[in-house]
Parts: C-alpha cells; sequence; structure tokens
C-alpha cells in the first residue's frame, strides 16, 4: 500500500517536456507509477499528407528542435529512395558532416540537462557552452543555428567552404569534453548517483527493441550507420558499446560518441571533393519509400507514400518511441530523487513521439491488412 | 547604554539587510565560478520588493492557521536567536536556548509546510525532518563541545578561536551545507525531483515571508561559524564573507547527493560530533 500519490508533470522542472508520471510512493521510494501522455501532440503525420514533396521535407525539420537535420535528412533519403535516385558522394559527405554537427549538438545539451537534474548547475552551464559553439557553426555553415533546411531532393543547399574553422572548432569542443569526463568519472557524487541506476540489461534491452546510445550503452550493437545509408560506408568507425547499461554508461557513451563523431567529420570533410549539383524538380506519380537513419537519440524511420507529386501517407517512429516504454521496469523500485535522472538517461524527445489514438465509441476491433489500406486512402490493387 | 552594547544594537536592526546583501554575495560568486555574469548583489532586495507586491494564490485546502502561523512563528523565533547572538538577551547558557531556536524555526515551517497539503511540500517537509534530525544533532553537539573548551556560558561571550576545537568547527562548516540547502545536501529543495519541496505552496507575500526567513537564517550561520572560527572581532565579517563565497564555489562544484545518501552522511557526522564531546570529558 503506497503512502503518498506523487505528481510529477505535466509541468516539472524534472521532465523537460510536457508529460506526466503518476507515482505512488511507499516513503521515499517508488512503488508503481503511471504513464499519461497525450499533452504535446502536434499531428505532424496528417500535417504532412497532401503536402508536396519538396514542402514536406521543410515540414519534417520542424518535428524536432533538436534533431531537426535528422528528420529532415531522412525524410529526403526517403523521397530519394522511392525515386530511386543516385547523389553524389560531396553531397553525402555535406549530410553527414551536418548530421553529426547534430549529433555532437545533441549529446551537449542533453548531457547538460543530465547535470541539471542532479543538481550540477556549473556543468549544465559548461556544457551548453561547448553546445552554443556547434550552433555557431551551424549558423557560419547554413545561415540558420535550430532548423538548417539545406535538404533538396538529391542535393544540398550549401557548400561546405574548403577554408573552415570546423575542425579547430571540434578540436576544442573535444578537448573540453575530454576533461570533464575525467571529472565525471572521478567524482564521487556524481558516481553516486550514476552508477547502478536505471540498469537496462542487454536481456531487457532487446525485449523492448531499445534503439540508439541507449541500446550501445547495454552492449547492443544497434547503430543504424553500420549499415552504410548515405555515405556511411566509406566511413572508418565502431560503434560505441556499454557494459553494464545504467545511468553512468550512458552518459559515457554519448561522450565517447562525440569524439566518434569529430572523427567522422574529419573524414567526411576530406572525402568533399566538388560542390553540390542543381537538380532539377521532379515529377513522383506514385511510390512508396522508407528511410532509416541514426539520429542522435537512435534510429528514426519513415515511411512515404508518393501520389502526384504529394505525400499520399508518412509514417515516422522516432527512437523515443522505442526507448520510452523501457521506464516503467527502471523506475519501479528506484528512489524518487533518481526519477529525473533515468528518465533523462534514455534522453527522451515527447514532441517527437506522441501519437493519438482514436477509439471510436469505446470498442477495439481487429483490422486486417485490407482494413487497413482501405482506411489509409490505398487502393487494392495500385502500382508500386 | 555602553558603546559596545549601541554597536550590537544597530547590528541587530541592520542585519536584515546584511543577510540579503550575503545572499547577493552568494549568488553573484556562484554565477562567476559558473562562468556567468550572474545578477546584482541586491537583487534579493528587488526579489523581496516583487513577491511583496505579488498577489497570492494558495489551494482551498492549504487556508489554514498552521499553515500561515508556521513562517511568523519561524520570523519570531529568528528574532530571539539574532537577540541572543548579538547580545540584545544575553544570560547564562544561552547556548541551550540557542539549538533550541535553531531547531524550532525548522521545525515552524515544516509544520507550515506539512499543514498546506501540498504532495510537493509533504514530501520535502518528510526530507527535512530526516536530515533535521542529522545535522541538528551535529550543530548541537558541537555547540555543547565548543562551550565546554571554551569554559564559557553564552554564545555571545565565545572569544576562543578555532584552533581549540578544530573538529567541532569543522563538523559545523559541513553541517552548514544541510543549513544553506547547498550540494551535495540540497535534498530538501531539489527542484528536479520535488519542485523545490516546502516552498511549493506559498506565494506573494508568504513566499517572501519564506524567502526572508532562509536568508537570516544562513546569514546568521555563516555569521555564527564566522564567530567560532576568530572570535567576535572585526575580522569576523570578512570571514563571514569569505564562508559565503567558499559555500558558493562547493555549491557550484559539486552535484546533489539522493535523499538517503544524505541522511547517511549527516547520521554518520553526527556520530562522529558525538564522541567529539569525549574532549571535554563528557
Amino acid at each position: 500500500m503506497h503512502d503518498l500519490t506523487f505528481p510529477i508533470g505535466p509541468q516539472h522542472p524534472g521532465v523537460k517536456e510536457p508529460v506526466f508520471f503518476k507515482i505512488y510512493l511507499k516513503g521515499d521510494m517508488i512503488e508503481d507509477m503511471e504513464f499519461h501522455g497525450g499533452y504535446v501532440h502536434r499531428g505532424f503525420e496528417k500535417l504532412l499528407e497532401g503536402q508536396e514533396v519538396l514542402k514536406s521535407i521543410h515540414t519534417a525539420e520542424k518535428i524536432c528542435g533538436i534533431c531537426s537535420y535528422a528528420h529532415s535528412g531522412c525524410m529526403t533519403q526517403a523521397v530519394e529512395s522511392l525515386m530511386k535516385l543516385n547523389v553524389s558522394q560531396s553531397v553525402k559527405m555535406t549530410r553527414i558532416v551536418i548530421a553529426e554537427l547534430e549529433r555532437i549538438h545533441s549529446h551537449l545539451l542533453w548531457a547538460g540537462f543530465l547535470f541539471h537534474d542532479i543538481g550540477y548547475e556549473t556543468l549544465f552551464m559548461y556544457f551548453w557552452k561547448e553546445r552554443s559553439k556547434v550552433v555557431d557553426l551551424f549558423e557560419e555553415l547554413t545561415g540558420q543555428r535550430i532548423h538548417h533546411a539545406i535538404n533538396f531532393i538529391g542535393t544540398t543547399k550549401i557548400n561546405i567552404p574548403k577554408k573552415n574553422n570546423i575542425m579547430q572548432t571540434l578540436e576544442e569542443i573535444n578537448e573540453k569534453v575530454k576533461s570533464y569526463k575525467k571529472e565525471i568519472i572521478n567524482d564521487g557524487v556524481i558516481k553516486s548517483r550514476f552508477i547502478g541506476k536505471g540498469i537496462i540489461s542487454k536481456n531487457l534491452g532487446e525485449k523492448y527493441c531499445a534503439v540508439g546510445p541507449t541500446a550501445r550503452a547495454s552492449k547492443i550493437s544497434m547503430d543504424v550507420r553500420s549499415t552504410g545509408y548515405e555515405g556511411y560506408g566509406s566511413i572508418r568507425f565502431n560503434p560505441i558499446l556499454g557494459a553494464k547499461g545504467d545511468s553512468m554508461e550512458r552518459l559515457i557513451v554519448r561522450l565517447e560518441e562525440i569524439s566518434q563523431s569529430v572523427g567522422i567529420i574529419k573524414q567526411a570533410l576530406s572525402l568533399i571533393k566538388k560542390p553540390a549539383e542543381k537538380m532539377e524538380r521532379h515529377y513522383i506519380k506514385r511510390a512508396e519509400g522508407h528511410a532509416r537513419i541514426e539520429a542522435p537519440r537512435g534510429e528514426l524511420f519513415y515511411f512515404l507514400s508518393v501520389k502526384h507529386n504529394n505525400v499520399l501517407r508518412a509514417k515516422i517512429k522516432t527512437p523515443t518511441l522505442n526507448n520510452f516504454p523501457i521506464l516503467k521496469p527502471l523506475i519501479v523500485g528506484s528512489e524518487l530523487g533518481d526519477l529525473p535522472i533515468i528518465v533523462a538517461s534514455i534522453d527522451p524527445c515527447i514532441g517527437c513521439m506522441e501519437r493519438v489514438m482514436v477509439a471510436k465509441n469505446g470498442t477495439l476491433k481487429i483490422l486486417s491488412k485490407k482494413d487497413l489500406m482501405e482506411a489509409c486512402g490505398y487502393e487494392h490493387k495500385h502500382e508500386h | 547604554m555602553s558603546i559596545s552594547m549601541s554597536i550590537n544594537l544597530i547590528l541587530f536592526i541592520l542585519s536584515p539587510v546584511f543577510a540579503l546583501l550575503a545572499n547577493g554575495i552568494f549568488r553573484k560568486a556562484f554565477a562567476r565560478f559558473q562562468c556567468r555574469k550572474g545578477p546584482p548583489i541586491i537583487q534579493p532586495f528587488y526579489d523581496m520588493m516583487k513577491l511583496w507586491k505579488k498577489k497570492r494564490a494558495e489551494a482551498e485546502e492549504s487556508k489554514n492557521i498552521v499553515f500561515y502561523a508556521g513562517l511568523f512563528l519561524a520570523l519570531f523565533f529568528l528574532i530571539i536567536l539574532y537577540s541572543i547572538f548579538f547580545g540584545i538577551i544575553s544570560f547564562d547558557h544561552d547556548f541551550i536556548l540557542f539549538i533550541y531556536l535553531l531547531v524550532s524555526i525548522e521545525v515552524a515551517i515544516i509544520c507550515s509546510a506539512f499543514a498546506s497539503k501540498n504532495a510537493f511540500s509533504y514530501v520535502g517537509s518528510m526530507r527535512e525532518l530526516v536530515l533535521m534530525i542529522g545535522y541538528e544533532l551535529i550543530i548541537a553537539f558541537s555547540i555543547i563541545n565548543i562551550m565546554g573548551v571554551s569554559g564559557e556560558t553564552s554564545i555571545f561571550s565565545i572569544e576562543s578561536s578555532a584552533i581549540s576545537f578544530p573538529l567541532s568547527a569543522f563538523l559545523l562548516f559541513i553541517s552548514g551545507f544541510a543549513v544553506l540547502r547547498i550540494t551535495p545536501f540540497d535534498t530538501v529543495n531539489a527542484h528536479t525531483e520535488i519542485s523545490s519541496g516546502m516552498p511549493s505552496e506559498y506565494s506573494g507575500k508568504l513566499l517572501m515571508m519564506y524567502y526572508f526567513a532562509e536568508r537570516l537564517k544562513e546569514f546568521i550561520y555563516c555569521i555564527f561559524l564566522s564567530k567560532i572560527i576568530i572570535g567576535w572581532n572585526m575580522f569576523t565579517p570578512i570571514i563571514a564573507v569569505i564562508l559565503i563565497i567558499i559555500y558558493a564555489l562547493m555549491n557550484a562544484s559539486s552535484a546533489r547527493y539522493s535523499f538517503l545518501e544524505a541522511s547517511k552522511r549527516l547520521f554518520l557526522m553526527a556520530i562522529i560530533s558525538f564522541i567529539n564531546l569525549g574532549w571535554i570529558g563528557l
């Protein structure tokens, strides 16, 4: 029997986005919890339907403010896959540079939030100071700090100049991150807060289909970049794997991935030989395609169906959709003070994840493939 | 009235101003350690004025006599505490009352927070109640030790320095982390866990009173610690400012312990301070 029902959210300093955890406390220990979502549903999948493909790339970018390029990149890749379009090496490498810069930006921002959750405001400030350097780089390269809008079908809007300060800035950031990592590993208080907290074993991670750094910290070799999409085949790198799967491991994996991304950007910059070429507008009569990429938080999947150059259906699966259900077994049985750490350690993005299910008259019905296709406006025998 | 008595009376009257300035120095130093510019030193005055003008908004369940009286009682106890410390009221063995008052201030605020029937205040009060047993025991044992070693009978008349009782002074410094709600012992008002805990239900003037009581408590503790370190002389305020800056540095350079970890460590230190009583042969 619990002592107190404790509300965390929908507006709470411990959770950075509108999400509600109903916590049943026994003393300071969490006996049970319920999750209530639906506070930040924005209906992006519906919004994309009917939009022109070129416009939909920029709409998709607005899904997330942290991994905005990942959404735009995945959408572009899905369009290029359904068009069976070959993209030049230079364009691919330019995209890799921006994608990896975004990974560095996302991990730095996340690390800052994690330390904010344990009251270490100084490290929060220091990580965000480094993060602002990456955002400055974005501004120099793309003209935009958050939503870069550089992707077009088969090409990019920008050309990375030969003389740039990318590597110089990134080396500075890398050195700082390494020194912070050294401090973190040796700090007794941080160790007491992170080590052994929110352990995701390899089995548990596989059972819940965890993705991204959350999975890799549990020794699950799950990195979409290893498949060699979008030019990653030309880049030498190995996924960084943790062992214990606790919050500390997830932090270390992300910090090491920052160094890894610096290495990837260095290789990608050396492979940019010529500027991106201009592409003509294409007409897509009817086609379906999909793409999956490694966003900063994990695997991002886009399914796209296009008819007469307009999006007929877009299905987006964000990494948080995989990682979020794993929270309940981690939170139940832990201390109340550990909840923000455990939630933050999987780096959730609620705004990307929220979906709405409409149950008419409160009745449940099992739909066949045929029913689903009819509901989605598909013809039974359509061209592929 | 003697000159020293007049000076003490002036200090007593001006102490709220000093308390708010001390908080301003703390915030400025804390910001500087984080490579931030930070607020001006007089920012706490602006904060108080702003809260004074704000309207109150409490839940219907919170509107009860204990909720309101707790804060007034805490401020009343603080006035008596300051009176003893600055020698306005002075009598033999006043250190016992000094210890009682330190506890009473916290208990009054805890009762008020409990009466608010707010879940965050409730958990914050529970945490404070447990931690208080730890750090108030440290303070009580250390003060008894200091009074015993120095041979004084009044807090106001302590003239010895920390060299005579180093461990007690050190333990008082450590318990200051819990009194001033500084990392790693700031679990009571951990905003990312319990939305700052006890003051969750206060608003407007009540919130101003809460912050004012907290600032007064922090200031008296720093001055008391300073007095313990070098005695009562012209360097006491300077040492108090240095202590505030050290606490700001510690706040900037550490994460927060979990509630259980903080409790364990404070109770361990309480045991050490109890053993330390052996110095005076108790």
